[in-house]
Formats: structure tokens, C-alpha cells, sequence
């Protein structure tokens, strides 16, 4: 065998070898940077798909910042459609409040609504990360396998619930073997997959990659709910902690 | 050997002398198997031909004749393209009279029950005993006060408690929140044309209560533009001919009215489906042995050039065809879609025999032999290939009985009963209506034109081909072995069609409807059910299945009867609500200024919840709630609503305290006794029970309970069935329905596909080397047949033809019936010896090629059929003929020719002279037959 073919190998199998010491925990860590952004303003349309028919689009500015304790908080005020313009969600922690537009008044949601649909999308409060940043806390993880997603290599990330109360009794997490980004999540309950997530456009905000579409197909109902982000921007000054109170809440007109 | 030739010679001899004994023969055949042919029943829907090996098919019929609700007609009213103002009462309207008349004598002999709507008693009677426990504290506090500004602010207490800002509660509670603010807007219209001077009346007051406690009773779409009624025909799906006659007549008569109304109007459900399968199936298989038997008949007009060859084929071809009907009555009692479409097959594979004798006949004549000569000749050269390739087909088809399905058994004995009876008609009828034909010339002095034109079946086709592949052996070979492997390389990913409705016809109403059902009512037609005896764990088990993402919906009997234990606990709360209620008298004066502040805090909390339905898309919900509001899905104010009118009347008006207590001492008391009626504390018994919710829940015999489990969507779309499915099984192992039915089928039939191929090919392989006695020969001829095989895989793979549970029949039919080329061109090969490649595919090549084209015919009739099961069988069934005719015919001769010749593969039967000798000797005779 030709001196050149063996190196070729050899550099095949050492490239195998570093990709499958890779921990698990490293390749999370890396795929959830890009919802390490704080202080983050951002402007996206949220559309949804009901039975193959489209509903008027959702148009939202969000805040997003955590607090000094860590405790993630974000406030979304709805500009679009006029039935819901100033309408708002404000979520700190696990913790919700809405306040609607049409007769002003601020209201506290019960703590079993985080399993709901948020703002009558595939999303639910839970699928923004249960009051943290990332998809999968709360959930250990075990790498099975390599699958292409959408003609990427990708590995396959199995994610089981560390506690009992967990939303989901399983995830199943897609992240790129080259970036280390998200690619889809699925989302598993009595035993089969209910909600797939695809993540993509990634552009490079700040110091990480950010999806710029984000699309939720419910395997139960014949739904998608797609969130298109129009504008981000870390380390925004817009984004100040008096918004992160039911009382600015009640202040909005 | 000799005297077997020497019966069929002299039988055909004899039956051609003597037409008139054997067409009396064939006559009394005919009159026995009549009998046979009136016990046939014509049942053909896939629901006929599900496996009663499975439990859950068990369990399906079991529920189908003792739960006859759950296969009830659903009739749908539509008045989408309705202009009128009046769209939701000309829904009402068309819904009465359709139930009227379905209810009349006329129909009485089909429709056995039909609902139009939702009796109100049993729920006025003992409505808040069927609340779940958990939420008896919210009646209690609901219902404490039944004055006017009580019940207000009781409304708006537990609306902010329940609803504000829960999207997902509101979505749960659909059903109840639409009723109630109905029956809200109805209570504040009747307040307000109090408030204006106008005479209200009790029925007036009495219907906006039961409007508020009971909602509609009415069975509307989200958008309140469709209609649905339930009927209850006197028949099941079982019933074929009653389900046929009767549902069609049912479905006329709904169509009828709705077209009177100006609406339209069809029908669904199992039964509705089952009519449609049977209707599309028999139009199909009629459309496709009417189209076969022409074809056929005009492809062996314009071959033999014989006017007559309708008569001599066609009479005992379709006289076959009646036989084995009547064998089939006999045998199975029955023809299922799969049988009922190897009868029109049948055409094709029975005329083969037909092509034999004709040619043989034929042939003879054009030497100039007698008739009576050349029918015997005919029948002594091709006698006894006729009648082994009948019965290696027939031995085929009957090993396919050691499949697990019904549908698979009753194919093989049909199957072979068919090949058999084919046989005997063509033995039997065609030498004898020849004797007639000679009859008739001869009293006619007529010459006969097969002597005096010479007509000669050529044979240019499979000499070309032998003369080209003996040149390029190895092209041939190689081409062809390649294409194999390029097309088996593919093979792996033909895929199952699971999904029952893509085999149904397409453009069905009655499927179409099932996904308006699903879209405007969020109703599944195909639900699946449980059988339970006990009914004490039933709450857990519903509670459990409810909480399944992909359950839109469980009811169970305890739905309508508690258990004991449930209906104790809730005994107390009830009986608190009557205390409440008996103590609250109607007060004379009312506080305008707090009714009002409830009145705009209601309005709010409408609103609110408006918000969150027009942001989560409940259709229904939103539409109501922007009818009691005034707003469009906007927001915006699009006309005044009834708290307007009342705001204004209430601020402006100085006597509207006075009118108010009025309606109050009409609306309060009625209210009172209402939920005074509801709160009923005794027992629920199944005997309280109206008859539509116990045929629902309870068994006819009342041992077993139902439990019905509703699904999201549609349980045929995509993979939307398996997730149902899987979650239903994380509950329960015990459910069926028919998408578990049919995936069981599904599973069924391919595991008999394997095991049928598998019997087949052992019997066909034992047939062979017994006929051969030679096993090289006998496994070189399996090896077109399994190139044929894989060649078919690849070629549905590429062109997405997927296998299901009708058109895997294909698999074992390739074995019986696409080894048959291979077969004769071996006799050929042996008779002809070495270098008798040319002759053997001149001699044989064109007989193949016309029974080959005969069968496609016959299975591509189905082609055609509205009926996409049969539509896709016909093609897979088609394009195996096909490739088995291809493989036979230009790469099974080449290989013989190489092993045999270029590798001295011996291929003589064992225990045979020397073969050089008699492959030398044998082959002089053909060559010499093909020079004259």
C-alpha cells in the first residue's frame, strides 16, 4: 500500500476518532451558545398554518435578559394583527403574565399553562426552554448516532428528563457535526413524537450563530407555526429591567 | 404416456363428431353448478376480507354488530355555497325534514333510528352529575345565586378563573364555552327587549335557559355552516346487499331534501364507505371482464383470422368463468373483491389453453388434415403441455391455503377451482362447437377458409430473437442479468401502502367527508374502540387516554352513568347547589349600577377570550364570541352587540330598574328550576339512558361497554395514524378500530405474500423436477421467475408503486402463472437438443408471446377501475406478466443454450437413454415440422 493512501487513513481515522470522543455534553454546550445572546432585542413574525390554512401573521418585538439571580425573563408585545396589536406576554422564570390589548387588563397564568400553546402556536412556553436557555435542560443526554438533516451530517442526541415533571418524557436533538448548531429537535410523549422543530438559517449574530427561521410542525394536529426573526440584536439598550414587571406591564398602551 | 395421448385424442375426436352429447354434458356441468352460482354472495369491501384471525378484527365485528351506532350513516348537510341570509336555519330546516322523512314509513325497512340532533331530557334531568368531580366546587359557586346580578357575577367569577388568558382551556372546553355564551347573548337579548317594553314569554325565557345550560341541540360545523345527522340503519356493514340498496337509497332521499333547501348534502361513515367499495368494485371488475374479453377475443380474431374464434374461445371461456362462480358458491359461499378480480384475471389465463388448441387446429388444417384429423392431432401435440401447465398453475394457487388470511385462502381455492374449470370447458366446448362450425359449412356447402387460405400463425418473432441471441450469447445474458441487478439494486426500497382510503376509489364522496368531518366538526369517523366489561376503572382509563397529545376526545359510558364511587362523591355538591338554590327567592329590586359593572366586566372577559380564540384559531369559539361582542377577527366594532344596546339602555333610562325586575321574575325562577332539575342527586342508571347514547355505549345484549377514542386528525393521513396508534398503546394493548384492522390486514397479507410465495415455489419446484426429472434444469428455470421478481421490486421502487394488502396477491400469482414460458421452452429445448436454440424460440416465441399478452390483458383490464387497490394490482400484475415474458423468452433460452452447449451441462431427465442420441434424434423431428 502506497505510503500516501496509509496517511490518507490515517487522518480518516483519527478525524473518526476525535468526532466520536466528542462528549455529549461539549456538543450541547456549543449548540446552545446561540441562545446565550443577552440582553437581546429582536423583531420577528410568528405565522401559523391551521389545516392547510394560513392565519394572519403574528408580527412581535421581544426583550429578552436574564435577571441577576440567572432567572431568564423575556416580554413579547404583539404588533400585528390588529385583533391582537399590544397584546403582551411576559414570562419570568416559570412564571407568566399576559396582558391584552383590547381591555388592558394584566393577567397572571396558571403554572400548568407553560405546557400551553404560546400566543395559539405549535410552541409552547415549555419549547422555549422551561424558564432557561437552552432546549434541553433538565434533560440528560446520550449520542445515537449520525443522521443527515436537510443533506447536513448531523448527530442524533437522545435527551431524557432528569426530573419527573418534565413537559416531554423524551427529546430527540439533531446538532451539525461541523457547527454545532441545532438542526431539529423532536419532541416525544407516551411513546411517540408529537412536535418536530426545524432550526434554520443561521447567521452569525455577535459571537454566535443564530436560527433566523424557526419552524414547529405538530404530529398531532395538522399545524405548523413558523417564526421568522426580522431583526436581533445582543446587548441591546432598549432592553432595560424595569420591562420584566407585571407593573410595566400594566403601563403599556 | 401413449394412452394418455390417446384419451385426449380420441375424447376430441369424439366431441367433434358428436357436438350435440358433449355441449349436453357441458349443459348439465352448467345447470349443477347454477346452484352453486345462487349461493354466491358479492361481497366486496375490504371490511369482507379482514383476517378473523386477529383479535382486533374479532373485536371490530363484535362492535360493528353489537355497537351498531359505531358504524351509524353520518349525513352531512353543507351550506357553504348558501347565499341566503338565513344560513343557519336553512341548515336546521333541511336537517328536520331529512329527519322526518327517513323517519316515515318509506324508510322504514332501512332506517331503523335517526337524529337530527341531541335529545335534551336526559341531560335537563341529570346534567351536573356528568361534571367531573373536580370541577363540582365551580358549580357550586357558579350556580349560588340565580338573580340576575348573582348570576352575572357567578359567570364572571369563574370565566377569569378558568379561561382569562388560558388559550389551551378555552380549546378544552369548546363545546361548553360556545353553549354558554349562545345562550348568554340570548338571555341578554331577551333583557334587552325587556328593557325596550316588548312582551317577553316563558317559552321565550325557557328557551334562552336550556340554550345557556344545554347548548344547541344541534350537531353544527365550528363555523355553523354544515349540519350533521345520525342514522341508524336497520342493517351493518355485513348486510351486503341491504347495506348497497338501502344506503342508496337513504343517501338519494338526504340529497334530495338538501337540494330542495338549496344546500347539499352526503353521507359517510364505515357503512357509507363499504357501499362505495362495493359499488366502484363491481363497476370495475364488470368494466374490466367486459374490456378483457373483447381485447382478447379480437387480439385471436386478427391472429387466427377466424370469424368464428368468438364462438370457439369465447363460449367456453366465459362458460369456464361461470363454472368456477358456481364452484366458488359451492366452495367459499362468496367472491371477495380479491377472488371477484381473479374471475376477470381468469379471462386471460383460461383463454391460454384455448390458444393451444386453436393453433394446434389450425396448424393441422393448413397441412390439410380433416377437422376431426386436426382437432385430434391438435389435442394429442398439445394435450398433455395443456393440461400439466393446468395443473401446475392449479397445484400452485392451492398451496397458497397454508396462508393465516381468509382473503389468501379463499384466493387459492377460487384460484385453482378457476384454472381447473377453464380446463374442463375448453376440453369439453372447443373441439365440440368446431364439430358444429364443420356442421354448418358442410349444410351450407360452404368451404372452410382455413383450407382455402392457407392462414399460417407466424412465427417470425421468436425465430428473430433466436437467430440474434444465438449470435451474442453473452450480450444477451449479460444485458439482461444487469438489468436485474440495476432493478434489484433498487428492490429494497418498494414500500407498503398502509393506508386504507389511498386503495379506495378516488374522489369519493364518502372519503372526502371524512376529512370535513375532521376539519368543521372534529369528528374522526375511524375512531378506535374498547370493549370493556367493567365499568368501576373506566374514569382512570378515559382520563388517562384523554391525556394523550394525539386523543382529541374519549367517551365512554361513564361519560353518561358515574360509577358509584364517582357519582357519591359528587352527591354532596349536588345536593348543596339544591340548598343553595331552594333558598333563593327572586329579590324586587336590582342594583343597576352593579349589574351594569358585571355586565362590562362579562363583556371584557368575552373579549379577552375572543383574543386568545381568534390567536389559537378555535374557529367556533371565535365566531361566537365575536357575535356576542360586535368585533370582527380584527377587533374592530363591526356592528352594535347586545351589551351596547343594554349599556345604552341602562345608563340613559331612568325605568329600567323596574323592567329589570320584571325579566328578573321571569328569567331567575326558570333559571332556578333548571339547574334545580340538573342538580338531581339520585342515581344514574343505564335505564336513564335515551336509546342513542345506550346503543352507543352499551352492547345489545348490554354484557360489554363501549369506549370510543377520538383522534386530532384524520387516523389515515400520513404518519399521524402510527403516533395515535402508539400513544393509545402506551394506555392500552386492548384497542381496535379499523386502522388497527387494516394495519393488522396489511401485516397479515405480507406475511402471507412470503409464506404463499414460499409454497408456491416448493410445489411448482416439485412439479418440475418430476416433469424434468432433471435439477439443474428445474433450478435454471426459477431463475427468469426470480429476475422477474426483482425486476418488479425495482421497478415499483423507482416508479413509487407501493405493495398493499390486494396487490401483493401478485407474488404467488408471478410463481403460478409466470413460470409457464420457462416450462414450454424447455419441453422445446429437450425435444430440439443442441443448437436447437432458433427452433425452439420459433416454435414457441409467438404461442408465448400471445398468452402472455392475453394475460396482461386480463390483469390490465383493472387498470381502468375507479378503485385504486385494483387499479395498482392491475398494473403490478401487468408489468410482472411482463418482465416474466421478457426473462423467459430472451435470456432463459440464451443460458440454457450456454450451460447446455458451451459448458456441457447435462440437462436429460434422469434415467433417459443417451441423451446425444436422443436430443439429436428428437430434435430432427421439429426441423423437419418447421420446413414443412
Amino acid at each position: 500500500m502506497k505510503k500516501s493512501t496509509l496517511l490518507i487513513i490515517g487522518f480518516l481515522v483519527a478525524g473518526v476518532a476525535s468526532t466520536t470522543a466528542q462528549n455529549v455534553g461539549d456538543i450541547l454546550a456549543a449548540a446552545d451558545e446561540a441562545f446565550e445572546l443577552s440582553d437581546v432585542y429582536s423583531r420577528s413574525t410568528l405565522t401559523i398554518t391551521r389545516n392547510g390554512r394560513e392565519q394572519a401573521t403574528q408580527v412581535m418585538e421581544s426583550f429578552q435578559s436574564d435577571a441577576a439571580d440567572g432567572t431568564v425573563r423575556s416580554l413579547s408585545v404583539f404588533s400585528a394583527p390588529p385583533r391582537v396589536a399590544g397584546t403582551a406576554y411576559l414570562m419570568i422564570g416559570n412564571d407568566l403574565w399576559i396582558r391584552f390589548a383590547s381591555t388592558g387588563r394584566v393577567r397572571k397564568m396558571s403554572s400548568s399553562a407553560r405546557t400551553n400553546a404560546a400566543a395559539g402556536s405549535d410552541f409552547s412556553y415549555a419549547d422555549m426552554g422551561d424558564g432557561s436557555r437552552s432546549f434541553t435542560a433538565g434533560y440528560s443526554a446520550r449520542l445515537d448516532g449520525m443522521e443527515s438533516i436537510r443533506g447536513v451530517d448531523a448527530h442524533r442526541i437522545v435527551l431524557t428528563p432528569t426530573q419527573g415533571d418534565a413537559a416531554y418524557e423524551r427529546l430527540v436533538a439533531w446538532v451539525s457535526a461541523e457547527e454545532l448548531i441545532y438542526l431539529r429537535v423532536q419532541y416525544w410523549t407516551d411513546g411517540a413524537p408529537i412536535k418536530v422543530m426545524d432550526l434554520e438559517d443561521y447567521r452569525r449574530v455577535g459571537n454566535v450563530h443564530y436560527p433566523f427561521v424557526v419552524r414547529m410542525r405538530s404530529l398531532t394536529n395538522d399545524s405548523v407555526s413558523e417564526i421568522v426573526t426580522q431583526e436581533i440584536v445582543p446587548a441591546s439598550p432598549r432592553v432595560e429591567d424595569r420591562l420584566f414587571s407585571s407593573t410595566y406591564l400594566r403601563s403599556l398602551r | 404416456m401413449t394412452s394418455q395421448r390417446g384419451l385426449m385424442e380420441r375424447w376430441a375426436r369424439w366431441a367433434t363428431s358428436n357436438p350435440g352429447r358433449a355441449i349436453i354434458v357441458a349443459l348439465a356441468i352448467t345447470a349443477l353448478l347454477t346452484i352453486g352460482v345462487a349461493r354466491l354472495r358479492l361481497e366486496m369491501t375490504f371490511y369482507s376480507i379482514m383476517p378473523d384471525s386477529s383479535e382486533q378484527v374479532r373485536d371490530l365485528r363484535y362492535i360493528t354488530e353489537q355497537f351498531p351506532f359505531s358504524s351509524a350513516i353520518m349525513a352531512v348537510v353543507d351550506a357553504r355555497g348558501y347565499e341566503g341570509e338565513d344560513q343557519k336555519e336553512t341548515i336546521i330546516r333541511t336537517i328536520e325534514e331529512i329527519e322526518a322523512s327517513l323517519s316515515g314509513a318509506a324508510f322504514s325497512e332501512f332506517v331503523d333510528v335517526i337524529y337530527g340532533g341531541i335529545d335534551p331530557s336526559f341531560a335537563s334531568e341529570h346534567g351536573l352529575m356528568l361534571v367531573d368531580t373536580a370541577d363540582m366546587d365551580r358549580l357550586v359557586d357558579l350556580y349560588q345565586d340565580t338573580n340576575l346580578l348573582g348570576f352575572l357575577r357567578g359567570l364572571n367569577v369563574d370565566l377569569e378563573r378558568e379561561y382569562s388568558g388560558d388559550g389551551g382551556a378555552l380549546e378544552d372546553d369548546e363545546a361548553q364555552v360556545v353553549a354558554w355564551v349562545n345562550g348568554l347573548e340570548e338571555i341578554l337579548s331577551l333583557m334587552n327587549r325587556e328593557l325596550e317594553g316588548e312582551e317577553i314569554s316563558r317559552e321565550e325565557v325557557s328557551g334562552a335557559t336550556n340554550a345557556f345550560l344545554l347548548g344547541d341541540p344541534y350537531l353544527l360545523s365550528n363555523d355553523e355552516q354544515m349540519g350533521l345527522l345520525m342514522i341508524l340503519p336497520t342493517y351493518t356493514v355485513n348486510d351486503i346487499r341491504p347495506m348497497v340498496e338501502g344506503t342508496t337509497a337513504i343517501e338519494s332521499e338526504v340529497k334530495r331534501i338538501a337540494d330542495a333547501n338549496g344546500v347539499h348534502a352526503g353521507i359517510t361513515g364505515l357503512i357509507a364507505v363499504g357501499r362505495d367499495e362495493m359499488v366502484t368494485s363491481e363497476q370495475g371488475f364488470a368494466t374490466g371482464m367486459t374490456i378483457a374479453i373483447i381485447l382478447i377475443i379480437a387480439l385471436l380474431v386478427i391472429v387466427f383470422r377466424l370469424w368464428s374464434t368468438p364462438l370457439i374461445i369465447g363460449l367456453p371461456l366465459v362458460i369456464g368463468i361461470y363454472w368456477t362462480a358456481g364452484l366458488a358458491g359451492f366452495l367459499v359461499s362468496r367472491l371477495s373483491i380479491v377472488t371477484a378480480m381473479y374471475m376477470v384475471a381468469l379471462v386471460g389465463l383460461g383463454v391460454d389453453y384455448a390458444i393451444h388448441m386453436i393453433s394446434g387446429f389450425v396448424q393441422e388444417r393448413d397441412r390439410g388434415a380433416s377437422t376431426v384429423d386436426a382437432v385430434g392431432l391438435a389435442f394429442r401435440k398439445s394435450g398433455r403441455g395443456i393440461v400439466t401447465g393446468a395443473l401446475t398453475t392449479a397445484a400452485a394457487f392451492i398451496s397458497l391455503v397454508v396462508a393465516d388470511s381468509g382473503m389468501i385462502r379463499e384466493l387459492a381455492v377460487v384460484a385453482s377451482a378457476g384454472i381447473l374449470a377453464e380446463l374442463v370447458a375448453m376440453f369439453l366446448l372447443v373441439p365440440a362447437i368446431v364439430g358444429v362450425r364443420e356442421r354448418r359449412l358442410i349444410r351450407h356447402s360452404k368451404p372452410d377458409p382455413l383450407v382455402h387460405r392457407k392462414q399460417r400463425i407466424r412465427s417470425d418473432f421468436g425465430r428473430r430473437i433466436g437467430e440474434v441471441s444465438s449470435r451474442h450469447p453473452w450480450g444477451f445474458i449479460a444485458g439482461l442479468a444487469g438489468l436485474a441487478v440495476v432493478l434489484g439494486i433498487w428492490s429494497p426500497r418498494v414500500s407498503i401502502e398502509d393506508n386504507l382510503m389511498e386503495m379506495e376509489a378516488e374522489g369519493l364522496e364518502s372519503v372526502e367527508l371524512q376529512d370535513t368531518l375532521v376539519e368543521e366538526f372534529g369528528l374522526a369517523p375511524d375512531s378506535l374502540f374498547l370493549i370493556t366489561r367493567d365499568t368501576e376503572d373506566l374514569p382512570t382509563l378515559v382520563d388517562d387516554l384523554e391525556d394523550l397529545a394525539s386523543v382529541r376526545a374519549v367517551e365512554a359510558v361513564t361519560t353518561y352513568v358515574p360509577t358509584a364511587a364517582d357519582q357519591a362523591e359528587r352527591r354532596p355538591f349536588l345536593e348543596e347547589i339544591r340548598r343553595n338554590l331552594s333558598d333563593d327567592d327572586p329579590t324586587a329590586v336590582i342594583d343597576v349600577d352593579a349589574l351594569l359593572e358585571e355586565l362590562y366586566r362579562l363583556e371584557i372577559n368575552l373579549v379577552e377570550m375572543g383574543d386568545l380564540s381568534v390567536l389559537g384559531g378555535n374557529e367556533r369559539l371565535a365566531h361566537a364570541l365575536n357575535g356576542a361582542t360586535g368585533l370582527d377577527n380584527d377587533g374592530n366594532k363591526v356592528e352594535r352587540s347586545v351589551f351596547d344596546r343594554l349599556f345604552e339602555k341602562l345608563e340613559s333610562e331612568g325605568g329600567a330598574v323596574a323592567r329589570l325586575a320584571e325579566f328578573q321574575q321571569a328569567f331567575s325562577p326558570e333559571l332556578n328550576q333548571r339547574i334545580f332539575q340538573m342538580a338531581n342527586p339520585d342515581a344514574v342508571t343505564m335505564d336513564d339512558l335515551p336509546r342513542m347514547i345506550r346503543s352507543t355505549y352499551q352492547s345489545r345484549d348490554g354484557a360489554a361497554n363501549l369506549v370510543t377514542i377520538f383522534p386530532r386528525q384524520n387516523p389515515w393521513v400520513g404518519s399521524y395514524r402510527n403516533i395515535f396508534t402508539t400513544q393509545v398503546e402506551s394506555v392500552t394493548s386492548d384497542a381496535t378500530g379499523m386502522i388497527l384492522a387494516a394495519d393488522e390486514m396489511t401485516r397479515i397479507a405480507q406475511v402471507d405474500g412470503i409464506r404463499s410465495m414460499i409454497a408456491a415455489l416448493i410445489v411448482v419446484f416439485l412439479i418440475l423436477l418430476i416433469d424434468f426429472r432433471n435439477l439443474k434444469l428445474t433450478l435454471l428455470s426459477f431463475l427468469p421467475l426470480g429476475m422477474a421478481f426483482v425486476s418488479l421490486l425495482g421497478i415499483m421502487a423507482i416508479t413509487e408503486i407501493q405493495f398493499d394488502f390486494i396487490n401483493i396477491i401478485a407474488i404467488p400469482l408471478l410463481v403460478g402463472i409466470g413460470i409457464d414460458g420457462t416450462v414450454h421452452i424447455n419441453h422445446r429445448y429437450l425435444q430440439e437438443g443442441r443448437g436447437g436454440l432458433v427452433p425452439t424460440l420459433a416454435g414457441t416465441g409467438t404461442a408465448i408471446l400471445m398468452t402472455a399478452v392475453t394475460t396482461m390483458i386480463g390483469f390490465g383490464s383493472f387498470i381502468p377501475s375507479l378503485m385504486r387497490a385494483l387499479r395498482s394490482t392491475g398494473i403490478v400484475l401487468t408489468v410482472a406478466i411482463a418482465l416474466a415474458f421478457a426473462y423467459s423468452v430472451l435470456f432463459h433460452p440464451t443460458l440454457l443454450m450456454m450451460v447446455n452447449e458451451r459448458f456441457g451441462w447435462n440437462l436429460k431427465p434422469w434415467g433417459s437413454r443417451d441423451a446425444g442420441d436422443q436430443t439429436r434424434r428428437v430434435a430432427g423431428q421439429p426441423h423437419k415440422t418447421e420446413r414443412r
